[in-house]
């Protein structure tokens, strides 16, 4: 433990910020600095008398965006009956402050503008091919249920390949043998999923009655269909032997889940 | 050369053929995009031929040349014409892979900056009726479909036709069962010279024998009347390609699908 107090470091919160999005980044940094910027409400008076006669306020928010055309018979002055967290300065700054304010305003915008462009053009560089492509893998994952590396043996690919696959930006072309295996599985997905909607996964490495398990004869480098469906049937009769859980015997008895009462805070 | 692969993840599949197809503004030019296209497509398509189709559109009939990309194994093939682009095939494994595989197409298209207007989009499947233990075609349709019988006479030939509106597209369905002596594919349909799908060889077989086989041809359409999108193309043969196939089942009859699926 120091002796000494250690002041609040702002550095702390940038591996937090660049943990997030770029265009993120810049709306965190905008927000900080728009909380501490000066927000200034004028008041208008008349040139004659400082009587608070026809009064006009003018907001100015943001940084570096100050008011500086001014009427020619009226004069702006600073409200003194604003609360600062910080001294009100009896200026508004002088230039070089404000503008800084408009380089980083300037700034930001371009970035940001750059980010969403760049955003833009990724998606449309995604192909149609693409799209469908990950489609088909999605659906498989929602019945298989593997991890990636398991998903990748059974399509008889690497797991990098599958990343790509996965990625509909990518513009892999699937050859014919691709193809005719992600058919396979898939006619072998449909007919898991018309048995049960529990993920193959939880059950893919049991041992079935001939010794064998369905991850390793999906991994095979050829697909014995007929051999795999029959093994769906071993495995269904096994999960409907299964004694069923005290969630599963809850909604059977007609219990739901109970619902928020309250309204949410927000 | 014939394919070994039945069409479509059923246990006896009846599909036969199928296509995919771009109903397109007249498109003057296409010659001139046709190399590129061809350099893109020649992985998949090695093969190219080389076609005139006449265009009866206005007073004048014109021939209007046609080029066609065919896969190695003669199991696919584009088609690309001045008022159509098509993929046909006659292996199909199931519907994503299709799917996908003209996903391809249509990607191509989008490359090669075609921007072609659509007017219409439409996939087609053409299912045979090749009946087991002698039982006639009419069997395998419901009920409403046989038509009528005739005490001394027997069906030489009956067709049945209709027209489904769906909220965003339409089937146009056609069914014939017996097919009249000697009709392998429906009339007013342009085939590519693709490999025999195991079900058509089979069915060619019985017209020799004349033995009375039949067809059903579930067409469906939707008119799009923009410019050429790729995804957006791709997701509406996805609705189409469910709908196709749900209008399919419904003429089924219940001893037809106790066989195929």
């Amino acid at each position: 433990m120091s002796n000494t107090i250690r002041p609040r470091d702002p550095t702390r919160q940038t591996p937090v910020l660049l943990q997030k999005r770029p265009d993120y980044i810049i709306d965190e940094a905008e927000r900080f600095y728009e909380s501490t910027s000066p927000y200034v409400p004028l008041l208008i008076y008349k040139q004659k008398g400082i009587g608070i006669s026809d009064p006009k306020f003018t907001t100015v928010v943001g940084m570096g965006a100050i008011v500086t055309e001014v009427a020619r018979d009226y004069a702006t002055v600073p409200s003194s009956g604003i609360a600062w967290a910080t001294a009100l300065p009896s200026s508004l700054g002088g230039p070089g402050e404000l503008q800084l304010r408009d380089e980083w305003t300037r700034w930001t915008a371009q970035v940001k503008e750059a980010l969403q462009s760049t955003a833009s053009n990724m998606q449309r560089n995604s192909t149609a091919a693409a799209q469908l492509r990950v489609r088909r893998l999605v659906k498989l994952q929602a019945a298989f249920g593997f991890t990636t590396l398991d998903l990748a043996a059974v399509l008889a690919i690497s797991r990098q390949q599958l990343y790509k696959w996965f990625d509909a930006e990518s513009d892999v072309k699937l050859h014919e043998a691709n193809r005719m295996r992600l058919g396979a599985v898939e006619r072998i997905a449909e007919r898991w999923m018309s048995r049960s909607q529990i993920p193959l996964s939880s059950l893919s490495r049991d041992t079935l009655a001939s010794g064998a398990n369905v991850f390793t004869m999906l991994s095979l480098d050829t697909l014995d269909e007929s051999t795999i469906v029959g093994a769906f049937d071993e495995l269904e009769a096994r999960i409907a032997d299964k004694p069923r859980t005290r969630t599963q015997r809850l909604r059977d008895a007609g219990f739901t889940r109970r619902k928020r009462l309250l309204p949410p805070d927000e | 050369m014939t394919t070994t692969t039945g069409l479509g993840t059923w246990r006896q599949p009846p599909l036969a053929y199928v296509v995919a197809e771009l109903a397109i503004s007249p498109y003057y030019s296409m010659a001139s995009k046709i190399a590129g296209l061809q350099d893109q497509l020649r992985e998949s398509f090695p093969r190219t031929l080389e076609a005139n189709e006449l265009v009866i559109d206005g007073a004048k009939p014109s021939s209007q040349p046609l080029w066609r990309f065919i896969s190695a194994e003669q199991t696919h093939g584009v088609q690309i014409g001045t008022r159509a682009i098509s993929l046909h095939a006659t292996s199909y494994i199931q519907s994503s892979d299709f799917l996908s595989r003209w996903a391809e197409i249509l990607d191509t298209i989008q490359a090669e900056a075609l921007n072609p207007f659509i007017e219409r989009v439409g996939l087609r499947y053409i299912d045979l009726i090749v009946g087991s233990d002698e039982r006639p075609p009419s069997d395998y349709l419901a009920q409403g479909l046989r038509g009528v019988s005739l005490d001394g006479a027997h069906s030489a030939g009956s067709m049945w036709a209709a027209a489904f509106q769906f909220e965003k597209m339409s089937v146009n369905l056609r069914a014939a069962a017996p097919a009249p002596q000697g009709m392998l594919l429906p009339p007013d349909f342009n085939a590519l010279p693709l490999g025999k799908s195991p079900i058509m060889m089979t069915a060619e077989k019985w017209i020799k024998k004349e033995r009375p086989i039949g067809f059903v041809d579930t067409d469906c359409v939707k008119a799009i009347g923009r410019v050429f999108n790729a995804i957006e193309l791709s997701e509406i043969y996805g609705e189409m390609q469910k709908l196709a196939s749900r209008t399919f089942k419904s003429v089924l009859s219940n001893f037809a699908k106790k066989e195929w699926v």
